[in-house]
């Protein structure tokens, strides 16, 4: 009886993963083409993906932006919820975290039109506001080398939201008496951010920071719609990278390497996260 | 002794009151991208390239924006798309979720703690990397292009039987032993007795679902291949490609793109923050 309740599950766990996953390994060993069946060819896909800048740079691209985003969205998720937990619960105050929130719900398409507009170089608020402190222009996503960093402000500002909800909820299961326990010891605000605070977040700044790696890794609708990877495909993230080889040029084998390889990089820092950063904690 | 505690109490809710005004600065911060792409969608193109730039446009009736948006591509079919696949992706999604979380919190059976891995380890890996086989099942089976094919991907999402498992085991056995002992089939338990009891959860799902699928881009970019299969996302895209600089434009798609979700941030935001954070807390 239970596995008749279980069966549309596992019938959907089989049709969205065991069935692509065998499938993209396949097409990796397989030379593809639209007409013709898939013929084996061992490496050779392996080693044209691998032996090619396009692949390796926008492996780099994507990298940095993902270096660029996670701890600054992370920290910056910390000093809210640390700030709006701190204000409690007082007249407004939902109001004011809903306004930290209210990004989360756009959608990525979106953020990128939002933004650039905002980075416009000529009409943009973004320089407009900078004139008002006498700092010269910047050239936001038309420059090569501030195009990613650029990218990272809109995703920045569209993920703080959920981070800070989440340690929102862990900073309100943390128990007052533990704070209460370190003040009689005479512990001071520092030492219980270090020694309370920190380790009893810990689940939820794992998880945050296992969930904003992925997200920026697969990172694609900011740079398809702000600037379609230019300026000079200086923004041509790893995932843009597949859905090019595979929908323009037709070349899906290759695509399929590429695609696991972001599946194992995704993998590999996932679980590198969760065994670094999680600390066991007995009180 | 008793006059130093005072004061020290005084400080401490000057300090909080100078925080609250601290975030709410920030908090106003964060609005000001929405509120910008708000206020240019109002704007006509003489007045987003006046400098300096202004506030404010001259008029907040001037729908001329949105009405030749509507006129240039067809936005009300791109609305119909994406809400057709939400509500088939929602359907599919809760009924199979509800099912299997049932059956793992209040069933008994073998290897269900296997089962539960083997369903929960699904939700850890990104759509992208399963993008090209996926893409390949779908044009084997003839849905490019059609509805059941743009939600495919959503038509299972193995976070709500994980949500629903989580809430239907603190429910207690014998509401459920009752019913049995009065002859009621399990599937009679589940909808009757069960559902009612979980109601807060199904709405956070809901909620959660329906954002997910509304803002997703890369799968429906791939599959609705026509102009009137276009989602609102995908159409967002195109529309901006066709009116390259027209920001006015632009800006009066982007805010119409993000109008349902903000209506539901705005009237249900209970519910959303609710999901956001059950989703993450999944651990």
């Amino acid at each position: 009886m239970a596995y008749l309740f279980l069966l549309p599950s596992l019938f959907f766990v089989l049709v969205h993963f065991v069935v692509p996953t065998i499938y993209n390994i396949v097409l990796s060993f397989s030379d593809w083409h639209i007409i013709r069946p898939l013929e084996f060819v061992g490496f050779e896909n392996y080693l044209d993906v691998f032996t090619s800048d396009e692949f390796w740079e926008s492996l780099g691209r994507t990298l940095y932006f993902t270096l660029l985003c996670v701890p600054t969205t992370v920290t910056l998720a910390l000093i809210v919820a640390l700030g709006l937990f701190r204000v409690g619960p007082r007249r407004g105050s939902a109001f004011v975290r809903a306004m930290y929130f209210a990004p989360v719900v756009a959608s990525l398409t979106a953020v990128a039109y939002i933004w650039t507009w905002m980075f416009n170089p000529a009409y943009g608020l973004l320089n407009e506001i900078l004139k008002i402190f006498s700092i010269e222009p910047l050239q936001w996503l038309n420059d090569v080398d501030s195009v990613i960093p650029s990218l990272s402000i809109m995703y920045i500002w569209s993920r703080l939201g959920f981070d800070m909800l989440i340690l929102i909820s862990g900073l309100t299961a943390i128990a007052p008496e533990y704070y209460e326990a370190a003040r009689i010891d005479g512990a001071n605000r520092w030492h219980c951010f270090w020694n309370i605070t920190l380790p009893l977040l810990n689940q939820q700044l794992v998880l945050i920071c296992v969930v904003e790696m992925m997200m920026a890794l697969k990172v694609f609708e900011l740079p398809y719609a702000a600037t379609n990877g230019g300026p000079v495909n200086a923004s041509r993230t790893l995932v843009m990278h597949i859905f090019e080889t595979a929908f323009q040029w037709n070349r899906m084998d290759e695509a399929a390497v590429a695609s696991i390889a972001l599946f194992v990089i995704i993998l590999l820092i996932t679980a590198s996260q969760h065994f670094l950063l999680t600390r066991k904690i007995r009180y | 002794m008793q006059n130093k505690f005072f004061t020290k109490k005084k400080v401490r809710t000057y300090n909080e009151r100078l925080l609250y005004i601290v975030m709410l600065f920030f908090g106003i911060l964060m609005l000001v991208p929405l509120i910008w792409v708000v206020l240019t969608a109002f704007k006509t193109e003489p007045e987003i390239a006046k400098l300096p730039i202004t506030w404010l446009p001259e008029s907040f009736l001037n729908f001329d924006n949105f009405v030749e948006m509507f006129a240039a591509q067809p936005f009300g079919r791109y609305f119909f798309n994406s809400m057709t696949v939400a509500i088939i992706s929602l359907l599919s999604s809760t009924a199979i979720a509800i099912l299997a979380g049932y059956a793992f919190a209040k069933m008994e059976f073998r290897f269900k703690e296997f089962y539960f891995l083997l369903i929960l380890s699904v939700f850890m890996i990104p759509q992208e990397v399963m993008i090209l086989p996926k893409y390949l099942m779908m044009t084997q089976v003839g849905w490019v292009n059609s509805y059941l094919g743009l939600a495919f991907p959503d038509l299972f999402t193995a976070f709500g039987v994980y949500l629903f498992r989580q809430f239907m085991s603190g429910v207690p056995d014998t509401y459920i032993d009752a019913a049995r002992i009065d002859g009621a089939s399990e599937i009679k338990i589940l909808c009757f007795v069960m559902l009612p009891l979980v109601k807060p959860a199904l709405a956070s799902f809901i909620i959660i679902k329906f954002m997910f699928s509304w803002n997703q881009f890369l799968w429906p970019l791939i599959i609705g291949q026509s102009q009137d299969m276009f989602t609102v996302t995908v159409g967002l895209v195109a529309f901006s490609g066709q009116w390259y600089n027209q920001w006015n434009l632009i800006a009066a798609a982007t805010v119409l793109s993000i109008i349902p979700m903000l209506l539901i941030f705005i009237l249900l935001q209970r519910y959303l923050v609710q999901g956001l954070v059950l989703s993450g807390t999944k651990g």
